[in-house]
This record gives structure tokens, C-alpha cells and sequence, in this order.
């Protein structure tokens, strides 16, 4: 409900219908809204941060800024994955900060109308549905529209910073 | 509001700051040397122009309390009063009220003020001074030493309405503005946005980064015309370079007069007589080292007049001339500006600061230090020094904040004192911030980026010199002198094989508190100019780690606090052991 008026607003925003990015994990698809997105990279060097979780692969430079980036499937809590050509940097903008989040591969970017989405049910998907806001069904696939700060801004930071200190303490 | 209504206010609130810090010099001018026409004419002349532009922009509770100043003001030009040190703290009250009102109403322009107790103050100490133009103020100086308008109430109140001759006053002062406004800037200068600066100077950061590459490579180009190219595009780099940097430099002045006021107040409030001298206020400085060590200056200079200077008595009664000395001064040499902070009291006292130490548990009963190492000591959270003895008492109170300070924009201080004599507090400072001299070492297949300044020396341990002492770890016998060794694998807890530590390089480091300590890498790779970038706020947690930069080969590199990542390590490692 109010995953859902979250999107309304940001459709309303912009309005009519809204564009996502849709990427691949683990042969599912998700979506972010594209206006979070800033840019897609190719996979790059990455330097590792110590005391940090394992799903935080470290941090990289982007054009002389310093930004962090996740791995979008040890966050998720699937297996990692060797990178391949087709894995992909997306770079997130969630003000005030910029995020790096290492996906498999990045496929399209669909726009959809409100009533294309319906909201999350109780379904099979790899992850937990907290993070989803909705869900739609384009050329007989699933596409699982992932509520993207809620998944890596808040939860994360102060998390983050909980095992930072436990790490650094253990 | 309309825009240019709001232009027209925020540019007089930024001139106006100026004006009242000129005003402030102006003051304490007059008071140390009361005859000079010149100084009163130049105070008249800022407060006129103050009050003007007030007017015009359209403050008018500005505009009045300038007024009342204006009023006394021309009874000081006329002779009628006299500036004595009464009228003189009435005048720095009266400005710190308006530099008070003028900050706030940068935040919000539509701010009122209730300034009728100031308005009656200053009519007061005119009605009590002008009946003879002697110095005998007796009844306002009782009042006023007492520090407060409150007092005004039990004061009968004859009192004549406040004139409001605004109008004509703004009109009356728009030549002279101008004409200030001249005097004061000199050099012909313009504002700009101090994000934008740093936007310039971080780009010229990676120019720097990406001509040092070129420059590097330049032999494997075939061309001497593009090789030549390379060398020109170098020096033009470097000056590009240091004048982005100047573009963050300011002055110390207005700092250098902050700390004569505070030393005038401070002074006046203990009853000291204390003779302020400063050397090299062109000095320049990085805005945000200066901005963070204003608190520190502040602390320091009050120490020494609070702790540091002795009373008259007391001074005379040590063969000493009765009004004591505080000089501030700054200098630069080579990549360091220097800020040095002395007194000519009592000194510190070795054996006391040792014997506050030793009780409340800072050292160790036997521990045998240097008079240094005693010294600092006093910068140790904890060493408070409230109830100590007296020629020390307070003077621990906030110096870890100091220390703190000055070591968040890299810098160090290094203390000098003679029983008797005096203190020195020399706060050593990198030029700049953006840019540090870096080593570049390897560990566990990662590169990371140690401050040049925070090593002591490096060195490939020999067999003989390394200890293993079972629970504690390894040691390094290092000229004599017992260091522990820390594998910087170990402390990131990095699953990377390591070398043996007769393949290492061990970088030797310094605690705050003089204590030596070897952190083993693999290797050194190199020393770079590097440009410190910050991290996201979810990495502001990590231990010992401050910052990144960004190499030659364009990776991130973290940039690291040796003694920090040490102190964090011990803690944790002997919490483990006392369990186990």
C-alpha cells in the first residue's frame, strides 16, 4: 500500500508512465526507477575495504570520485558469481550519496504504466519482499521492482556500521 | 521580498562583517593609544558607512543601535568623553551585538532585534561621563564591570527618547560607502562560492595525477615534439596548481585580532596586565585548517593568560617584569606553516604534570619519560586537571580537544617550556589539505597510502633483530629500542598469505604519547602527491582508515592511519587475551 503509492508518486511525478532499468541476478529480473540511475558501467577494479560485510565488494573510482559498491547478489544472499562480460556496475543515485551495485547484466529499460504494476504478492523469488514494491508480467517474465533505497540506503548504512564495529572489536 | 531587495541585503550582511571586524581592530587601537585623532576618525568613519548601508538595506534595528554608537562616537571625536576602558568594552560589546545580530540575520533577514537596553546603555554611559570629560566614571564603571544591562534597572532613569534620525543619515552616507568600502578592500577583489573553489581544486588534484603519468611515460613516446609538449604541459600543470591552491588561502589577521580581543578580555576579567605582540599576520592559511583551528588558538592563547601568565604580584615577587608577554606567531618553512603560541609565566612543571599522570593512571608508577614525553601528556584524554595543583590547574581541560583538532588537519604540536620562564605551543601544519605527500606500500595484494608524515623511517628487519614472544606477538629490536610488530594483514584480518617478516618492510610509527610501533607490509612501492578523497558516510566507521586516493593507474587506494589502526588492534587484541 504504501510501497505502492510510493511509486504512484514518483509515476505522478513524472507523469504517466515511469521508466525503470532492468537488470539480471541469479536468472531473475529486477527493476530500479531510472531517474535513481545515473550511470551503467562495465565492471571495473574494485579495492576491498577491511572490517567491512561481504556482500560490501569495496570501493572504486568513478572520474576522481570515491564511491562504495555492493554486490547486488551476496546483498541478496546468493551465491557469488565469477564476473562475466555482461557483468554490470550500476551507479546509483541516492542523495546525498552515490552507490555502486554489481549486477550480472543489464537488459532494458521498459517503461511502465501504474496499472501495468500490481503490487507484491507472496511469491518464489530469491529475495526477501520487503525490498520489492511491485511486480510485472512482460513477455511472459517476471520483472521484480526493487524498492532500491529502502534495500541499500538506511538498512544498509547502519548495519554496515554495526558489523564495521563488531569486526573491528571481534 | 523581491530578488533585488534580498541581493541588496545579503551583499551589505557580507560587507557589514568586514565593517565591524575593522571596527573591532579600531577599538582595541583606541584604546591603547587614546590621543590618536586618526583612530577615532577612521572608527566615526565605519560606523557612519555601517549605519548608512544598514539603512539602505533596509535594517533598521541595525541602523539604530549604529546610531547610538554614532552619537557617543562624535562626543569621543569632539572631546567631550574620553575613551577609557569603560567606554572602550561598552564599544566591543556594542559590536559583538551587532556581528551577532548581522550572522543571524544572514539566516533569516526578516529577524527583528529588541535592542532598547542597549540603546539605554549606551545613552547612560554618556549622561555619566560627559558632565566632566575627566575619566571619573565611578558610577557606570561599577556597573559596567559587573557586566550585564540588568543593572540598569536599579538605576534611576532619566532618560531622553530615542532619536530617529534614520533617514537622513542613509541618505547622508551613500558617497561614503563607496569610499570605505575603497579603504577597506584595497586590492580589488571578488567573492566566490567556496564549493566552487573546491570543485577547482579537486580537479586540479586529478590534472596533477594524470600530467605526473604522462610525464612518467613521456620517454616511451617517439615524437620530441610531443615529448617537449609533456615538459611544457608539466610547469604549466604546477602553476595551475599552486595558484588553484592560493585560491584556499587566507590570511591570519583577522584570527590574529580574534585572539587580542579574547586576550584583552581574558586579561581584563583576571586582573593581569598582559602586553599582546603578534608577528607575521600576512601569514596564509587553508580556510578549513583555519576554520578548524580557531577553537584550539582560542584555547591556547586563554591557557596562557589564564594558566600561563602570573599575577603582578606573583611576577614581581620572581624578579619579573609585572605585566606579562603572550606573542603569537606564524611562519611558514618548507611545506609547513608554523604557529607558535608563547608565554613568559611560570612554566610547566614536570614533576606535577608526572605525579597527576602517575594517580590518575596515564603512566605507569615506574614509567621513566622525557621532559617531552611529560609534556605531552597534558594533551591525554583524562588528564584533567581540575583539581590539581595550582600552577598547572586547568590546564588539561580540553587539550586532548586540541590535540584532536590539530590532528584532524594533519598537523602536530610540539611543546617547549622553561620553569619560570615560559611555554611555547608550536602547532606544526602541512600547507595544504587536499594534497599530501603519500607513501604507497603493499599488503596482502592490496596497496594502501601512509601520510609521509606520519613515518618515523622504514626498514627490511634483519633475523637477529626480530623477537617472538609467545601471546604478545613479535618484537623488533631497533637500535636498542623494543618495538612491537604488526603485520597489517593482521589487523585488517586479510586471509592473504604473508611473507616472513624478514621479507617485509616495517614502517615505524609514533603514538601521541611516544610510543614507537612497526607495522610490516610487504613492500614499498613509491612516494606520490596524492589527492585525499573522502569516503561515503558508510565508511566513516572504519577503523583507521581516512580517506582514499586515487593512483596513478586510476585504482582506489585506501589511505590509512597507522597509529590509529595500531591503537584500535592492541585494544582489541588484549580484551581477546584477558578473556582467554
Amino acid at each position: 500500500m504504501s510501497n505502492n503509492s510510493e511509486i504512484k508518486k514518483t509515476a505522478s511525478s513524472k507523469g504517466g508512465s515511469n521508466r525503470f532499468l532492468v537488470f539480471n541476478l541469479n536468472d531473475e529480473s529486477y527493476a530500479v526507477p531510472l531517474l535513481k540511475v545515473r550511470e551503467v558501467i562495465a565492471q571495473t577494479e574494485i579495492t576491498p575495504v577491511p572490517y567491512t560485510p561481504a556482500h560490501f565488494k569495496g570501493v572504486m573510482n568513478l572520474r576522481g570520485q570515491v564511491i562504495s559498491v555492493i554486490d547486488m547478489r551476496l546483498k541478496f544472499k546468493m551465491k557469488a558469481k565469477d564476473a562475466s562480460g555482461e557483468t554490470a556496475i550500476i551507479i546509483l543515485d541516492l542523495s546525498p550519496v552515490s552507490l555502486g551495485v554489481v549486477v550480472d547484466s543489464v537488459t532494458s529499460v521498459v517503461a511502465l504504466n501504474e496499472d501495468q504494476i500490481s503490487p507484491s504478492p507472496e511469491i518464489e523469488s530469491s529475495i526477501s519482499t520487503d525490498y520489492i514494491t511491485g511486480i510485472v508480467r512482460m513477455d511472459g517474465k517476471l520483472i521484480l521492482i526493487l524498492e532500491i533505497e529502502k534495500t541499500l540506503s538506511l538498512d544498509d548504512l547502519s548495519s554496515m556500521r554495526k558489523h564495521i564495529k563488531s569486526t573491528a572489536a571481534a | 521580498m523581491s530578488d533585488f531587495e534580498t541581493q541588496l541585503k545579503m551583499t551589505f550582511l557580507e560587507e557589514a562583517e568586514q565593517l565591524l571586524s575593522d571596527c573591532e581592530q579600531s577599538f582595541m587601537d583606541l584604546e591603547t593609544n587614546p590621543s590618536d585623532k586618526s583612530v577615532l576618525t577612521k572608527i566615526f568613519r565605519l560606523a557612519h558607512s555601517f549605519k548608512g548601508s544598514a539603512g539602505a538595506a533596509g535594517f533598521e534595528d541595525l541602523m539604530h543601535l549604529a546610531h547610538q554608537l554614532e552619537s557617543l562616537l562624535v562626543k569621543l571625536t569632539e572631546g567631550k568623553l574620553q575613551p577609557t576602558p569603560e567606554i572602550v568594552s561598552l564599544l566591543l560589546r556594542a559590536n559583538d551585538q551587532l556581528a551577532k545580530m548581522v550572522s543571524d540575520l544572514k539566516v533569516n533577514p526578516d529577524l527583528r532585534f529588541d535592542i532598547a537596553d542597549w540603546v539605554e546603555e549606551i545613552r547612560d554611559i554618556q549622561d555619566n561621563c560627559s558632565s566632566s570629560a575627566s575619566p571619573a566614571c565611578t558610577p557606570s564603571r561599577k556597573a559596567l564591570n559587573i557586566s550585564g544591562f540588568e543593572i540598569f534597572d536599579e538605576e534611576p532613569e532619566v532618560l531622553a527618547p530615542v532619536v530617529h534620525a534614520a533617514p537622513l543619515a542613509a541618505v547622508a552616507a551613500a558617497p561614503q560607502t563607496a569610499e570605505a568600502k575603497a579603504a577597506v578592500q584595497g586590492e580589488e577583489s571578488i567573492r566566490v562560492n567556496l564549493r566552487r573553489i573546491d570543485k577547482l581544486v579537486n580537479d586540479v588534484g586529478e590534472l596533477v595525477i594524470l600530467q605526473t603519468v604522462l610525464y612518467q611515460y613521456r620517454s616511451s613516446i617517439e615524437s620530441p615534439f610531443i615529448q617537449k609538449t609533456i615538459a611544457q604541459l608539466e610547469k604549466i600543470t604546477r602553476q595551475i596548481q599552486d595558484t588553484s591552491m592560493g585560491l584556499r588561502m587566507v590570511p591570519m589577521k583577522p584570527t590574529f585580532q580574534k585572539m587580542q580581543r579574547i586576550i584583552r578580555d581574558s586579561a581584563q576579567a583576571l586582573g593581569k596586565q598582559i602586553i599582546f605582540d603578534t608577528t607575521g599576520e600576512d601569514t596564509e592559511i587553508d580556510k578549513t585548517v583555519l576554520d578548524v583551528l580557531s577553537d584550539p588558538l582560542v584555547h591556547l592563547i586563554r591557557n596562557a593568560v589564564d594558566h600561563g601568565i602570573e599575577t603582578s604580584e606573583e611576577r614581581e615577587a620572581a624578579g619579573k617584569a609585572a605585566a606579562g608577554h603572550v606573542k603569537l606567531v606564524a611562519f611558514n618553512r618548507g611545506d609547513n606553516l608554523i604557529i607558535e603560541i608563547y608565554d613568559d609565566g611560570k612554566g610547566l612543571d614536570v614533576e606535577k604534570i608526572l605525579k597527576k599522570a602517575r594517580s590518575t593512571g596515564i603512566v605507569g608508577p615506574n614509567a621513566k619519560l622525557t621532559d617531552q614525553e611529560v609534556y605531552q601528556l597534558i594533551f591525554a584524554s583524562g588528564f584533567s586537571t581540575k583539581e590539581a595543583v595550582t600552577s598547572l590547574s586547568g590546564r588539561g581541560v580540553g587539550m586532548d580537544v586540541v590535540k584532536t583538532h590539530v590532528a584532524e588537519v594533519e598537523g602536530s604540536i610540539e611543546i617547549q617550556s622553561t620553569l619560570g620562564k615560559g611555554t611555547c605551543f608550536r602547532i606544526i601544519l602541512p600547507l595544504s589539505l587536499a594534497l599530501i605527500d603519500g607513501m604507497i606500500v603493499r599488503a596482502g595484494g592490496q596497496r594502501y597510502v601512509v601520510p609521509i608524515t606520519a613515518i618515523i623511517e622504514s626498514l627490511q628487519p634483519k633475523k637477529e633483530n626480530i623477537d617472538f614472544v609467545t601471546g604478545k606477538g613479535y618484537y623488533l629490536n631497533l637500535r636498542g629500542e623494543t618495538l612491537p610488530v604488526y603485520r597489517l594483514t593482521d589487523i585488517f584480518r586479510s586471509n592473504a598469505e604473508a611473507p616472513e617478516l624478514t621479507q617485509c618492510i616495517a614502517v615505524i610509527g609514533r603514538t601521541a604519547l611516544g610510543e614507537s610501533y612497526a607495522i610490516a607490509v610487504e613492500d614499498i612501492i613509491g612516494q606520490q602527491q596524492i589527492v585525499i578523497k573522502s569516503l561515503g558516510p558508510e565508511l566513516k566507521n572504519v577503523p583507521g582508515v581516512t580517506g582514499a586516493a586515487i593512483l596513478g593507474d586510476g585504482k582506489a587506494a585506501l589511505i590509512i592511519d597507522m597509529t590509529d589502526l595500531v591503537q584500535g588492534f592492541v585494544k582489541h587484541s588484549s580484551s581477546v587475551r584477558r578473556i582467554a
